[in-house]
């Protein structure tokens, strides 16, 4: 019996679309995974069944009733919950007063014992461990997830959507995940599973569906399919960019990243002694689906963020413990990952910005003062350069379209003559016009002979400009490809399996 | 952009400002009307306190000096995302540095009594307000918190240095000695008691402007007051930037704190502020944070305090009144500014398409 049923479901970000013509359907008690690349629409399409978003066309039904997903508070009422990736907790609560926020049942006066009572009788008949009156924010990620899932079943959900839940968690704190999961459906609670790695879905779940480019692609058993063939559904598509080039000889090593161990935000080692090499005149992308460790190592490697151990090399010399003042001097560019927050000033006119970092240089300062001429006239040749639009370079960097304000970064951090390029998603959210404009830069300067680094989590991208390829899961290097491996080796080394599993997978099919 | 653009703009930006004060005028004398007082003579009262004759018009300018200070502090820090809730401290930090060389140095020649009260004063301002910036750039502790606090510190240390150990036992209330006469600063126009603070504070006012939006150290601060990530990522020491914002505010505030002792009051007392820092925030939003725009706002309440005491003693309206009225005015412009704002947005959003 589905639970769930979603029919002919299209979803537009302004020009985009993000879910087209999906359907999707949900048993009762099973655990049913969504799995596809970042950007493929899996989250999209919970955030409406969850009535985070609306949808322009299509039809939901829940147990037999068509439903009209106005807002979270219907969906809860039909017994619909969501753990987010980013919990939605408040950190200062108790556990209990977590649970219970704007909870009916809890009535206006809140009685503390009765509902910890409540909480510990949950956590009996889960088979939770939680402490009821500890504050939140005293409490391990793992935990944390356990009080939203806590706080879904207090308000008599049925139906659990998990975005990525194990995106946050130690190994020993997934296999406790799932395994409540699996009690839980075991109890008549039906659980969908956002993900992008394939062993939840070949461990933990009864169907998958597959996602890509915002269409469901299949649904199957997974008794009836295995990891070969969904990573060829995840990411076997036509690409759209064809490579236009060959690896070209290249020159010195550049970058040296030696043992490199970085935390993350939470204090967890989330990068694992890396090593690796980028030499003068290649490109070396680094793959990987997001939240493995890439984030960190940009920021170690730009100088944000302290590394535990390890060491960084800038053009032979040693810049472990270097500024970032020092870095750039010393030749790195920079494309940040995220371009509003880190790039640039978005109240500053682009003539500002393109000023970022070189606002005591000779080239645009006179001593103290500066040279407000200089500037204005290297701005307009970089403007016409890099066809930035519009030209106005009195307008504010934020009134700029993304790819507009990509084309600012990457117009001032060419110029300042970097021989290592560091480019963090350098498309992300982009259109297409900005995209191979981006990446035809990219590509110049590698044939100028700088060294590139390019983390993205896009595999055409990869793919289209990488001479080497580096896969990283869960913080670690799990390997290195040429720039012509098959776009389904790397789909399944992103999603965790070695290559040796996949020597396996290809025994098994033959 | 060329320079009649510059002035076309100027001159567009001025007319909202002017027609808040229009508005607040108009509220005000209907509200004067409503407590039954005579409005026209009121305004008229309020007007002639300050423009009568050139004595008074000194008196206004001396009344704005440590406004301006102040205002020009608080702007800068704004700049730089640091909310300078202390001038008011940093203020009086000056003025009790600079009233304790003015009267322990009194065997000096004049000028260097000067230069010293000078450089006390300034030095001592920026001390005051080293901990507080230290404290937000080194570990994100509130400034809004600590300035508070340390205005606390420094009113009740004038408190304690004009009851103890500065007291002048000659004068009925608690009050320091005075300063040694040649350390007094001069009037600059015969017959009134304008002191050169006012018009130094003006040329501050334009170097403080220079320094933000033409050099790379105003760069960096306005860079690091929008967007301390970005700024970081350019190279930028945030902890480093902010610490010299909140010291070079501190340090104009020290040096208003001198004008009022060696210009205006010669002695230290409780009320030597008179919550000029407060004062000195809505100063800075009036002028939309811009440090040459303070020289107006800050004679605009310069004149209003001044027209206060006036309507009070000739016709009995509250001095309170005038807080009313400020009140009103800084209402008026913000509403005014937020429409601005809106109408910039629109434009730039035209723009980019």
């Amino acid at each position: 019996m589905n639970v769930v049923e979603m029919r002919g479901i299209y979803k537009y970000f302004s020009d985009t679309c993000a879910n087209k013509n999906v359907d999707f359907s949900l048993r009762k008690g099973e655990i049913h995974a969504l799995l596809g690349e970042n950007g493929a629409g899996k989250s999209t399409l919970m955030n409406i069944l969850y009535g985070l978003y609306t949808y322009d066309a299509g039809t939901i039904t829940v147990n037999g009733a068509r439903v009209d997903m106005e807002n979270p508070a219907t969906a809860i009422r039909h017994g619909i919950g969501m753990v987010h990736q980013h919990f939605m907790l408040i950190p200062q609560l108790t556990v209990t007063q977590n649970i219970f926020l704007c909870a009916k049942e809890a009535g206006f006066v809140l009685n503390m014992p009765t509902l910890e009572a409540r909480v510990e009788e949950m956590n009996r008949r889960f088979g939770f461990r939680v402490d009821p009156s500890a504050f939140v924010w005293q409490l391990p990620v793992g935990i944390q997830q356990k009080v939203e899932i806590l706080k879904a079943l207090a308000r008599n959900i049925r139906i659990l959507i998990l975005d990525e839940p194990s995106a946050v968690l130690t190994p020993k704190e997934s296999d406790e995940l799932f395994s409540t999961l699996q009690s839980l459906v075991r109890e008549g609670y039906s659980v969908i599973l956002i993900t992008h790695k394939m062993q939840e879905v070949l461990d933990f779940s009864d169907r998958v569906t597959v996602m890509r480019a915002g269409e469901v692609v299949d649904t199957l058993n997974v008794s009836d399919t295995d990891a070969h063939a969904l990573a060829n559904m995840m990411v076997g598509r036509e690409v759209f960019l064809q490579r236009q080039t060959k690896p070209q000889p290249t020159g010195e090593p550049m970058l040296e990243v030696c043992d490199l161990t970085v935390k993350n935000d939470k204090k967890l080692d989330w990068v694992k002694n890396i090593s690796f090499q980028v030499r003068a005149g290649e490109i070396v992308g680094i793959a990987g689906v997001d939240g493995n460790g890439q984030l960190e190592l940009g920021e170690a490697i730009a100088g944000g963020r302290t590394l535990e151990s390890g060491s960084i090399r800038l053009c032979g010399k040693d810049i472990t413990r270097s500024s970032i003042r020092r870095r750039l001097d010393m030749g790195l560019a920079h494309i940040p990952d995220d371009r509003q927050k880190k790039g640039l000033v978005l109240q500053f006119p682009i003539k500002d910005n393109i000023l970022l970092s070189g606002q005591r240089s000779k080239q645009y300062a006179n001593g103290f003062f500066l040279n407000t001429k200089k500037i204005e006239a290297r701005t307009r040749t970089l403007v016409e350069r890099f066809d930035v639009r519009p030209t106005d370079i009195n307008l504010p960097a934020g009134s700029l379209s993304g790819g507009n304000q990509q084309k600012v970064i990457l117009a001032r951090e060419v110029d300042r003559g970097g021989k290592v390029l560091l480019a963090f998603q350098p498309t992300r959210g982009l259109d297409i016009g900005a995209i191979e404009f981006v990446r035809a830069k990219l590509v110049e300067e590698r044939a100028k002979g700088a060294a590139i680094l390019l983390i993205s989590t896009d595999l055409d991208e990869i793919r289209s400009l990488s001479d080497r390829i580096l896969v990283m899961y869960e913080g670690h290097i799990t390997g290195e490809l040429p720039y012509n491996a098959p776009l389904e080796q790397i789909g399944l080394m992103i999603a965790g399996h070695d290559t040796t599993t996949i020597e396996k997978a290809r025994g098994d099919v033959q | 952009m060329n320079p009649k653009k510059h002035i076309k703009d100027a001159l567009l930006g001025a007319w909202r400002p002017a027609l808040a004060i229009l508005g607040a005028v108009l509220v005000s004398a209907l509200l004067l009307r409503a407590f039954g007082y005579d409005a026209g003579h009121s305004l008229a009262m309020l007007y002639d306190a300050s423009f009568s004759n050139l004595r008074v018009f000194g008196s206004m300018l001396n009344r704005a000096c440590p406004l301006l200070f102040t205002g020009i502090a608080v702007a800068i820090a704004y700049r730089g995302s640091v909310f300078n809730i202390g001038a008011d401290g940093q203020f009086l930090a000056g003025a009790i540095v600079s009233a304790w060389i003015g009267i322990k140095g009194g065997g000096l020649p004049g000028p260097l009594l000067i230069l010293l009260m000078v450089l006390g004063g300034t030095l001592a301002g920026a001390a005051w307000a080293f901990l507080p910036g230290f404290l937000k750039a080194r570990y994100e502790i509130s400034e809004v918190i600590t300035t508070i606090m340390f205005n606390y510190i420094a009113i009740q240390l004038v408190g304690y240095l004009v009851r103890g150990p500065l007291r002048d036992m000659a004068q009925a209330e608690p009050q320091s000695y005075a300063i040694a006469a040649q350390g007094w600063l001069s009037y600059l126009i015969p017959k009134t008691k304008l002191h050169p603070g006012f018009i130094i504070g003006c040329i501050v006012a334009v170097v403080i402007f220079i320094l933000l939006f033409k050099s790379w150290f105003g760069y960096e601060v306005r860079a690091v007051g929008y967007n301390p990530i970005a700024s970081k990522y350019a190279g930028i020491s945030v902890t480093r930037t902010t610490l010299a914002t909140m010291l070079l505010s501190g340090a104009l505030c020290g040096l208003g704190g001198f004008f009022e002792v060696a210009g205006a009051s010669h002695y230290l007392y409780e009320s030597l502020s008179s919550g000029y820092g407060y004062t000195a925030i809505a100063v800075s939003i009036l002028a939309g944070n811009n440090p040459i725009g303070v020289i107006f706002s800050a004679s605009l309440f310069g004149f209003l305090t001044l027209g206060a005491t006036a309507m009070q003693r000739v016709i009995g309206v509250s001095a309170q009144f005038t807080s009313i009225v400020q009140g009103i005015i800084i209402i008026f412009v913000a509403a005014a500014s937020v429409k601005g704002l809106q109408k910039t947005r629109r434009k730039a959003e035209k723009g980019g398409h």
